[in-house]
Formats: structure tokens, C-alpha cells, sequence
């Protein structure tokens, strides 16, 4: 039994119970692991989220002619230097990521269709700048399904609320039980976990019923509602969080060892380094998609103090995350993937800082399946677009489907008369990023 | 940092609609290669669409012929889309009633659109929906509250056809104040409602209750929705009869008070166009449904707006003075960020009224003739003037109501705004006049006189009977609000990048009656209810689902989940917290910012006995419940919410204290139940309107046993509001 088996029995306690209840009854969790469509390494993904559009020129993409060029581009802000035994150049505002630099795939020449922060962040979450698509994460649940069934399959930390809102984890014409859940970083997590005056069997008693009341709804008024289906998966999930997700935030049994690694504790980076810490654990308990976002990356001004403050408040945590994965032997099976919706632009924009850029952004991938120590594709010798290798959102999608083992053109779901997918008609893997 | 506010703000589009309202803001690139739509010239060939770079390394003189090709292409392009008029644009045309299959299904001309499209599609209407089901249903879309048990009952035994007897409920609904409560909330939701400003400070708008309770008591009076959008824009211009009713013109205007700004904004001419922008923003799109706000930095990239027109209609904000209750940076008083000396003051009872007096328009119905209705009288927070509450270093933490102030605006220095190059405030471009905009096809705001700002001319504009949009968008929103999806599913997005309608006779026809009965909202709603379309049944069935999966033809009633006051404000109802009343007077405190005393709060809780939406709507410090339950962000204009199914919510329906405690309150109150088959018949009726089946009084009989105490009970009544068909309006 693998460690991971093992805290999923544990953990489970009545939610195990009702599982097999309800399996009884013919019901089968649509969140149950799948196969993939082909063996692949990666099993889940860590999505880091920067909101707002960091500067590639400011983190992994070199550009000494940039800081030759004058007039009015504004010269690369920070030092760019080799590290590894890959030797590849990542800006001295990253000083922990650097020591990893020989796992990190920089592609710079990620590309998207719209500079504006709303588009931009729609479509990389989505796919789609313009309907109401189904997330990335939720994608990849539906065609994964998940290990842990007593945690939500996609878990997004901290997400947005504007720009696009819930629907950048929404599931769209997906079944509802595919949608994120939002938990709130810094420990924080889910409210009402605890009852204080039903115990465990009352409650799971009190359960019954209402999901006999919906089941009943569901063979008469409310026949074929995927609503009404998302309410009765939300319930059983909802009992099993009780005990799962707190779990999950006890941080307690980690050495100080461990919290140090992310940098918990210390001021800047106490933040997202807990969140790092929370993808971590729902990592180990074989969440598929975990979402973690940081805002603040839209340096209009001064962006060599901008930035070089939300570059520290990431630098170490991310590190750490990569550093702690790899000593569990995760690192491999584990995705990450780190982007904002779009980069910036090669000129001065306000006192000092940039504007948004579209054609030309860098997108940075650690892990499961990734060949690391190496920049992947490139801008034009100013950064302005990309101009090999480009990889536009659809590309970044496909490649990542294919880098779970799940074939973009394949994993399919028919809405109103047709199959839809996440990348619609496009998408090209890349396989320069596969190791 | 100027851009960033212009697009994460004034772009936060619609979710559910998915109205992505692209705005290109800003990058330098932007200005020559734009919007080449994703497939277009090159036939989807590059996947990133618009990126019109090609994709592989290519020669520099291909590359750079391929760069001219595109840019000669693009501004064809560009000249080509300014051609180019949303639908919506284009004059009201009266519909012809179409020939139906069923003479005898119709009950108006409503039904009679509705049922030639479904013919057509090869689907018929549903059956009625039960009596209990259509009374709780309109209860809960007219009040947001659910029916009593002798309601229901009384309307299942009453002998007359349902036409009647249904006709006689919705007229009951619609008079009273419940109804202004239920959809003043609508509306706030679509005007950032909010009672503190949000971003860096948060500090509270101790006067915004004021145009909330407006609103409600408009709704309630059924003011003409001309007058009710005049009074929003331009209140303070309208001429009053009374001392009363200028009050309520004056306290109207808070509509362009409530915008989300960064108090700490360093810059004064950036916080006074970022205000600008916001009046802009929640102006064209609420009355509208157009994303004007686009035009900041740059001509509209999809509808046919110039970026001249937006600093057209900018001059007559940039000429008002807005009195939001609060001071920025630049200019702090004693108060530091919250300034009751920056308020409105209003008039008091028995005082001459000053004469507004702008020059009558020609045509139409003139509002700045005096000779409306009866406007609604003011009600509630007059009462306790007394001493403000200072902490011990004598910052201002407590309010006492002053019922001589409010938030509100005023003229200010009249004169044009220049143009901003790039949205930038500090590079002026040319200036247009006010109100010159050249939007064709749409009429031309009358012409503003050299001493106004621009408003009252623009509320006469907004009110013109052939405005293909006014009425358009609000008949729009009063049929979404009704059906769960509107005729134009982006509801608040009229332009090219919104939706067409589904159903465009329909949306005219809606749209010419909605002026045709003097804008009134309430004769509104009351034709689209009394349709037999509204009448039908919300079940499902395997043709309509395989035909028309959405829904989009009406071959049945959506069930639509309720919302979060919903939720709340029945759960107070059905336990008997749930008092009549507003709370009276400022129930916020605080002075915004950090620290215990500065800390912006509300004086209510979920607790409080009165209905969700009297509680203070702090942004950014939303209680739980709102967030679990898809509240909207209250700094976004958001005319149709969206709608989760997530574990949170079953947590809270599970183990919320608030539900809790609800759940023992409505238990106790039956005690006196026989048996367990008696108290689970009372329940249903009480919670669910309906009587409980067999089967359903076998599983209560078995949860309960013969003799249950009050937990068990309490349990009991907890499972049957955690049930989907508690949560939807069926």
C-alpha cells in the first residue's frame, strides 16, 4: 500500500462508508481516477497564477540588446546570469529559482491574442477570450478524475475574484462537480467545517435524507439537471471535506525544516509560501489540479521596485516547493507550470515601467515530464514577440494535456449538439518542452 | 499604474455571459497591427489569432512585406468595422404578431411570439406549472420571499380560472413594499452598489443607505423608468414640487457617487478621471448596455464609439462635483478619509425650494416640466441627529444621522474635458465639446448650454421614446430577471462583442410596450407574468432537451437557483425573525484602513432581523454567506450573477450557525405537532409550499420515529431547506 493509499483510507472514516453506500445504489463518482489516453509522467499539475502580467524581460528572458537598445525601450532592470550546469540566464530578482535552474523549461515564446487583463486571463484559464468556457483545471479533472476523493478534484488558492471571476475554475456546460474550489490561502481555508451538535453518524443520518429528496428530484422534475447532480456529488464531498481539509491545513506535524524551505514565517513570502505548502499537501493526497494565484504583477511604474518586491514574495516559496517535491520523489509526477495572462512591452511605459505585451511572454514549466535546464523557443532580439517556437495558449494547453497523457484532441465533451474541447480547433503540443 | 485600473475595472465583464470586453489597453504595439479576429484573414491558421507574427522564422523582407500586407489589410479592415452598427443601434420596429398553432394557449401577444418559434423548432409549450409551484415562484421572483402556507392554499382553492386568480396574486405581489426590496437589489447589483469605497482604504459611505432605500422606494412607487434614470443622473437638476421631493432628486444622485477609487491615489487629475470613468462606466452600461468606458485610451476596438465621443460625455462629469462623503489623498481634511463636510445637504422640510431651472427640451415627454407624478415620499434614517463617535486621539469611528445629508452630486466648474492621450491624465489632446458625440444612428444628445455640465440634457437623451437601447436593455433585464435568461443573454453588453438576441421580434415587442405603458416597470413585469409562458411548468423533458438544451425558445420555466438574500431572507422568514422594517439611520463604522477602531464594519450581522439587503455591502469584507452564495463583487457591474454548485455551499447549508439556529427556531415553533407525519406536513407546506408524497412522509417517519425531540426535529427541518428543491425557484 503506497503512502498515498494509505492516508486516502485514513482519511476517509464515514466519507468511505457513504461512498460505498451510495456505490450501492448504482452510484458511481464522476470523480473516480481515469485512465489517460496514453502512460505519461505527469499525474497533476500545480498552476502558479500571476495576476496582472509579469515582465519576462525582468525574470527569464535575456535580452542584452535590450539593454543596448535606448531611446525610449527601457533596458532589462536586473542582472541576468548563468546558473546550473545548463548555464541558462534567469534575472537576479529570482535568486532561489536559480538554484533550480537546471529543472526549469523558461518557453519564451509563449503568445496570446489579447493585451487587455481581462481577455488575457480568461483565455489562459479557459481557452476562450470571448464564451464561457470550461477552466483548464476542470478539463483535466474531467479527464482525470482524481485520487483523492475526499477532496475536491481541482483546488484553487486564492483565485481572482474580478477579471473574469469564478468562471476562470467554473466548469461551464461541464458537470458541476469539475469546478474549483476556492480555498483562501495563509491557512485560512473552507468555513464551516465543524458541527458542533451532530456528531459524524447524525449527520451522515441527516445526509441521507437530503440526498434521497434530491435523487427523488432528480427522477422526477428535475430529470437530466446537472445542477441538481452537482448538488448530491457537492454533499458527499462536502461531508468528506469535514475531515479531509483540515487535515490538509495542519501544518503542524511539518519540521521547521520544511517551513523554512517556503519561506513560512517570514514576512514577504509567509503568504504564498504557506499556499505553496497547502498545493504541496494536496498534491501528496492526489488532488489533480491545484491553482495557486498571486496578483499584483501589473508594473505600469517604477517596475524595478514593483516587481523586484512580488519576485521575492514568490522566489523562495516556488524554490522551496520545487526543493520539497523532488525530496518526496514527486517532483516528476508533479507539473508545474508559472504564467500571467500575458508579459510586457520592450518600451518605457510610465516612470519606469512597462505596458502589456501579448505577442511575446515567458511561461516557465518544472516537472512531470518537462525537459528542464533549458530556454524554450524566443522572442525577437528586443523581446517584443515571439518569433520561435511560438506558443500560443491553445499550444500551452495541448501541451500540457499531453504532458498528463491526455490527447487534446480526444478528451471531448458533447454540449448542445457537439463535442467541444479546450482547445477548440487549434493547439499544437510542442515537444521541445518534453524531456 | 493608471492602466491597470482601466482594464481590470472598467472591463470586469459579465462571467456568466462571458462577455470578455476586450480592451487592448495601452501597449505601444496596440496602435498597428489591432484586431485582426482570430481566423479571420488568415482562415484560423495561426492558433494565436490576432498575434499576426507568423509563427515560423520567415525572412526579414517576407516578414516585413507581410507587415505592410497586414497593416493596408488592417486599416481596411478598421475602416470596414467602423460600418459596422450593433444591432441594437438600429430603430424599434414594431413587430407583427406572428400566427400560432395553439389559438387557445395564448394569453398575450408574448405567448404568441414565444409559441411561433417553438412551432417552428418542432416543440410545444409545457403544462401549466401546479398552482403551489406558480405561486411560490412569483412570490419568490416579486418579493424574494417565499408564499405562507394559507397563501398557497387559498390560491389552490380558489374556483375561478388561474387566469383570474393568478392575474389578482401578482397585482397583491406587486403592491407591496416587499416588491421594491426584492428588486431594488436587482438594480443595485447592476449599479456597484456599495457602502465603502473599497481598494487601499475601504473607508465606508456613511450616507449610501440613502440611494439604496431611493431605489427601493422607486421601485415601490413605480416611478417611470425615465424619470428614475433622470433622477439618478441628474437629480439634482430636476425640478421639485417639494422640499420632499427634491430631497429624493438630490439623494438619487448617489447613483454617481458609489464608484470603487483608491482614496490613496496620489495623483489628483488621475482620482478625478478615474471618477470620471466610473460615472461613465456604470452610466452607459446600466441605461445602456454599452462599455463606453473602452474608449479611455483609445477608440472603441468593436463598437462604434471614438475615443472624442467618451471625452464628449466625460465633460459632463468632469463638470459636476461629486460628494461621496469621503476625501482622497490629495485633498484630506481633519476626518482623514471619511468627510461628512464633503456631503450634499438637503433641503429641509418647510424651506423654499430652490428652483432648478434648465432650459425645457423640445419633444417627448420633458421631464424638467413639473408636471410628474407623485414621487415617492422619504422614508426612514431621519431620525437621531446626535454626536459623532470619537476614539481617544479624536478620530472620527462612529455616525450619528444627519438627516440633512447625503451623497450626492452637483455643478461644478463647467467646461469640456480634454482628450488624454492613451488614457494618461496628464497628456491632454483635443477637446471636445460636451455632448457632441458622434455615435451613428443613435439620436444626438440635445445641445448642452454654455453654464450646465451636460447632465439634465443627457437624462432628457436617455429618456427619448425611439432610444433603440433604454428601453431595449431594461425590458432585457426584466425578462432575464423573470426567465433566468435574457432575449440578449449578455445582458449588459448591447455592442458587437454582445450577444444577438435570441428572440429579436420578441425583444421589440417587449421593448415599444415597456414605453408604450409610460416605462413602467411594474406593468412590465406584470404582462411577461401573466403570459402563459411564465405560467409553464419548469419540468423537463426529453424533446425540449434534446431540441433546445438551454432553454432558449421557452418550451418550459428554467428553475433558477435562488440567491443568497434569498436563502437568507426565507430562512428569517419561515423561523418568524424577519421583521418588516429598515434599520434606521448609518448602521456602518470605522473610518477605514487598519486598526480596531479605524476599521470599516457594519453595526449588522447575518443575525440582524432584517432583509439582506439592508445589511451594509462592505467590499472587499463580504460575509461568507455572500461569497459562498455568488454575491457579486460589488465594485463590478454585473446585471446577471453567476451561478456555483460547490461543497462550500453544502458546508454552510450543513453547519452554518446562521442555518442552524434558523432550523431549531422554525422546529420549535411546532411543537405542538400530533406526530411526526403532522409536523413533516406542516413543513413541507411551510418550506417547500406543497404537500409532502407518501413516500416523502415514510422517510420523515422513519428519520423522526413517533416521538421526536426538538434536535431531531431541528434536523429534520435542516435536511428539507439543504435539499436542491429548497434552493431553486422552481
Amino acid at each position: 500500500m503506497t503512502r498515498r493509499r494509505l492516508l486516502q483510507n485514513s482519511g476517509l472514516g464515514f466519507g468511505w462508508l457513504a461512498f460505498s453506500a451510495l456505490a450501492q445504489d448504482g452510484f458511481r463518482s464522476p470523480l473516480a481516477p481515469k485512465q489517460p489516453h496514453f502512460p505519461a509522467k505527469a499525474k497533476r499539475v500545480i498552476f502558479l497564477f500571476m495576476n496582472g502580467g509579469p515582465s519576462h524581460l525582468e525574470s527569464f528572458d535575456w535580452k542584452p540588446e535590450l539593454a543596448k537598445a535606448g531611446g525610449r525601450y527601457l533596458a532589462p532592470q536586473f542582472e541576468f546570469r548563468q546558473h546550473g550546469k545548463s548555464g541558462i540566464r534567469i534575472s537576479d530578482a529570482f535568486p532561489h529559482l536559480a538554484k533550480h535552474a537546471d529543472d526549469l523549461c523558461l518557453i519564451n515564446s509563449a503568445q496570446t491574442t489579447n493585451p487587455g487583463h481581462q481577455a488575457a486571463v480568461v483565455m489562459m484559464h479557459t481557452g476562450s477570450e470571448r464564451f464561457v468556457r470550461p477552466s483548464v483545471g476542470a478539463w483535466v479533472t474531467y479527464g482525470l478524475g482524481t485520487e483523492a476523493q475526499d477532496l475536491p478534484g481541482f483546488v484553487t488558492i486564492d483565485p481572482i475574484s474580478d477579471l473574469g471571476g469564478a468562471g476562470n475554475y467554473g466548469s461551464a456546460f461541464l458537470p458541476a462537480t469539475f469546478q474549483g474550489t476556492r480555498l483562501s490561502g495563509g491557512g485560512g481555508g473552507v468555513a464551516n467545517l465543524y458541527n458542533d451538535k451532530l456528531g459524524a453518524t447524525e449527520q451522515r443520518r441527516q445526509i441521507d435524507l437530503i440526498q434521497k429528496m434530491n435523487r427523488r428530484l432528480l427522477d422526477t422534475r428535475a430529470a437530466g439537471n446537472p445542477e441538481i447532480e452537482g448538488i448530491i456529488q457537492s454533499y458527499e464531498m462536502a461531508f468528506q471535506m469535514q475531515t479531509s481539509v483540515p487535515k490538509v491545513f495542519d501544518t503542524d506535524g511539518e519540521p521547521q525544516s520544511v517551513l523554512d524551505l517556503y519561506g513560512i514565517g517570514e514576512g514577504e513570502t509567509d503568504r504564498f509560501g504557506t499556499s505553496c505548502l497547502m498545493a504541496r499537501r494536496l498534491a501528496e493526497k492526489g488532488v489533480r489540479f491545484i491553482q495557486v494565484t498571486s496578483k499584483g504583477w501589473d508594473h505600469h511604474n517604477k517596475i524595478k521596485e514593483t516587481f523586484a518586491g512580488r519576485a521575492a514574495s514568490i522566489d523562495k516559496p516556488i524554490a522551496g516547493l520545487i526543493a520539497d517535491l523532488k525530496q518526496r520523489n514527486m517532483l516528476d509526477e508533479t507539473l508545474i507550470v508559472w504564467s500571467g495572462e500575458f508579459g510586457r512591452g520592450a518600451h518605457e511605459d510610465n516612470g519606469g515601467g512597462r505596458g502589456h505585451q501579448s505577442k511575446g511572454f515567458t511561461v516557465m514549466m518544472a516537472g512531470g515530464g518537462v525537459k528542464g535546464g533549458q530556454r524554450y523557443g524566443s522572442t525577437d532580439e528586443l523581446g517584443t514577440a515571439a518569433v520561435e517556437n511560438v506558443m500560443g495558449v491553445h499550444d500551452l494547453h495541448a501541451t500540457i494535456l499531453h504532458l498528463l497523457g491526455l490527447k487534446h484532441e480526444r478528451l471531448t465533451y458533447r454540449y448542445a449538439g457537439r463535442d467541444f474541447r479546450l482547445t477548440d480547433v487549434h493547439g499544437e503540443v510542442h515537444q521541445g518542452v518534453l524531456a | 499604474m493608471y492602466r491597470s485600473h482601466l482594464c481590470d475595472d472598467a472591463h470586469t465583464a459579465d462571467r456568466r455571459t462571458g462577455m470578455a470586453t476586450a480592451c487592448p489597453s495601452g501597449s505601444a504595439w496596440n496602435a498597428g497591427l489591432t484586431h485582426i479576429q482570430p481566423g479571420g484573414l488568415f482562415g484560423g491558421g495561426n492558433q494565436t489569432g490576432n498575434n499576426v507574427l507568423p509563427a515560423k522564422q520567415t525572412s526579414p523582407t517576407v516578414t516585413a512585406f507581410i507587415a505592410t500586407l497586414l497593416l493596408s489589410l488592417s486599416s481596411l479592415a478598421a475602416a470596414a468595422d467602423k460600418a459596422i452598427i450593433p444591432w441594437s443601434f438600429k430603430p424599434l420596429k414594431r413587430p407583427a404578431v406572428p400566427q400560432v398553432s395553439q389559438a387557445d394557449w395564448p394569453r398575450d401577444d408574448i405567448d404568441r411570439f414565444i409559441l411561433a418559434k417553438l412551432d417552428a423548432a418542432k416543440l410545444t409549450p409545457s403544462k401549466d406549472a401546479p398552482r403551489w409551484m406558480l405561486i411560490r415562484r412569483a412570490t419568490l421572483d416579486l418579493h424574494g420571499l417565499l408564499p405562507t402556507p394559507q397563501e398557497v392554499i387559498a390560491f389552490e382553492k380558489d374556483p375561478r380560472p388561474t387566469d383570474a386568480a393568478f392575474a389578482e396574486i401578482v397585482d397583491r405581489l406587486l403592491k407591496s413594499p416587499r416588491f421594491g426590496e426584492r428588486w431594488a437589489r436587482h438594480w443595485l447589483d447592476l449599479v456597484r452598489y456599495a457602502d465603502s469605497t473599497g481598494r487601499a482604504w475601504n473607508a465606508p459611505f456613511i450616507y449610501a443607505f440613502r440611494y439604496r432605500d431611493w431605489v427601493i422606494d422607486a421601485l415601490n412607487a413605480d416611478m417611470p423608468y425615465t424619470r428614475f434614470m433622470a433622477a439618478q443622473v441628474a437629480g439634482d437638476l430636476l425640478p421639485a414640487r417639494d422640499d420632499t421631493e427634491r430631497a429624493n432628486n438630490l439623494i438619487a444622485t448617489g447613483f454617481l457617487t458609489l464608484g470603487s477609487l483608491d482614496l490613496t491615489e496620489g495623483q489628483q487629475e488621475m482620482f478625478v478621471m478615474n471618477r470620471v470613468d466610473d460615472q461613465i462606466d456604470v452610466t452607459t452600461r446600466a441605461f445602456l448596455g454599452l462599455t463606453i468606458a473602452c474608449a479611455r485610451c483609445h477608440d472603441h476596438k468593436y463598437d462604434p464609439i471614438k475615443q472624442t465621443d467618451y471625452y464628449a460625455l466625460a465633460g459632463m462629469f468632469y463638470s459636476t462635483t461629486t460628494l461621496a462623503g469621503t476625501a482622497n489623498k490629495t485633498d484630506m481634511g481633519r476626518n482623514l478619509y471619511v468627510d461628512p463636510d464633503r456631503l450634499v445637504t438637503l433641503p429641509v422640510k418647510g424651506s423654499p425650494s430652490p428652483a432648478a431651472t434648465p432650459k425645457a427640451q423640445s419633444g417627448e415627454v420633458n421631464l424638467f416640466d413639473d408636471d410628474s407624478k407623485a414621487a415617492p415620499a422619504m422614508s426612514g434614517g431621519m431620525s437621531g441627529i446626535g454626536m459623532d463617535e470619537r476614539d481617544n486621539k479624536g478620530y472620527l469611528i462612529g455616525y450619528a444621522t444627519d438627516p440633512t445629508l447625503t451623497m450626492g452630486v452637483s455643478e461644478g466648474d463647467i467646461q469640456n474635458c480634454s482628450l488624454r492621450v492613451a488614457g494618461d491624465p496628464y497628456q491632454e489632446g483635443p477637446t471636445p465639446k460636451r455632448g457632441e458625440w458622434e455615435i451613428p444612428s443613435l439620436p444626438s444628445i440635445p445641445a448642452v448650454p454654455r453654464n450646465e455640465s451636460g447632465r439634465a440634457q443627457l437624462a432628457q437623451w436617455l429618456g427619448i421614446t425611439t432610444h433603440p437601447l433604454t428601453s431595449r436593455v431594461m425590458a432585457n433585464r426584466v425578462w432575464a430577471r423573470l426567465f433566468g435568461r435574457g432575449i440578449v443573454t449578455t445582458v449588459d453588453d448591447f455592442g458587437i462583442t454582445g450577444e444577438k438576441p435570441d428572440h429579436p421580434e420578441l425583444m421589440d415587442h417587449l421593448a415599444i410596450r415597456f414605453v408604450e405603458v409610460g416605462w413602467s416597470v411594474k406593468k412590465l413585469i406584470r404582462a411577461v407574468m401573466l403570459s402563459r409562458a411564465y405560467r409553464q411548468s419548469s419540468e423537463s423533458n426529453a424533446d425540449g432537451r434534446e431540441i433546445d438544451p438551454d432553454n432558449v425558445m421557452v418550451w418550459r420555466m428554467t428553475p433558477r437557483r435562488i440567491e443568497a438574500e434569498v436563502l437568507r431572507d426565507t430562512l428569517l422568514q419561515t423561523s418568524g425573525m424577519l421583521r418588516d422594517e429598515k434599520p434606521q439611520g448609518i448602521q456602518v463604522a470605522g473610518s477605514g484602513g487598519k486598526g480596531n477602531t479605524a476599521r470599516t464594519r457594519s453595526l449588522l450581522s447575518l443575525e440582524s432581523p432584517y432583509r439582506t439587503i439592508y445589511l451594509p455591502v462592505l467590499r472587499d469584507l463580504l460575509p461568507q454567506m455572500h461569497e459562498t452564495w455568488d454575491f457579486p463583487n460589488p465594485s463590478q457591474i454585473k446585471g446577471q450573477r453567476e451561478v456555483t454548485t460547490v461543497p462550500s455551499q453544502s458546508l454552510f447549508l450543513l453547519n452554518d450557525e446562521f442555518v442552524m439556529r434558523r432550523a431549531e427556531e422554525i422546529a420549535e415553533s411546532g411543537t405542538s405537532d400530533a406526530n411526526s407525519t403532522a409536523a413533516a406536513q406542516r413543513l413541507h407546506r411551510m418550506l417547500l409550499s406543497r404537500e409532502a408524497t407518501k413516500d416523502e412522509l415514510a422517510d420523515a417517519k422513519e428519520f423522526l420515529g413517533s416521538d421526536p425531540d426538538g434536535d431531531t426535529l431541528a434536523a429534520y427541518v435542516q435536511a428539507i431547506i439543504g435539499g436542491a428543491e429548497y434552493r431553486y425557484a422552481w
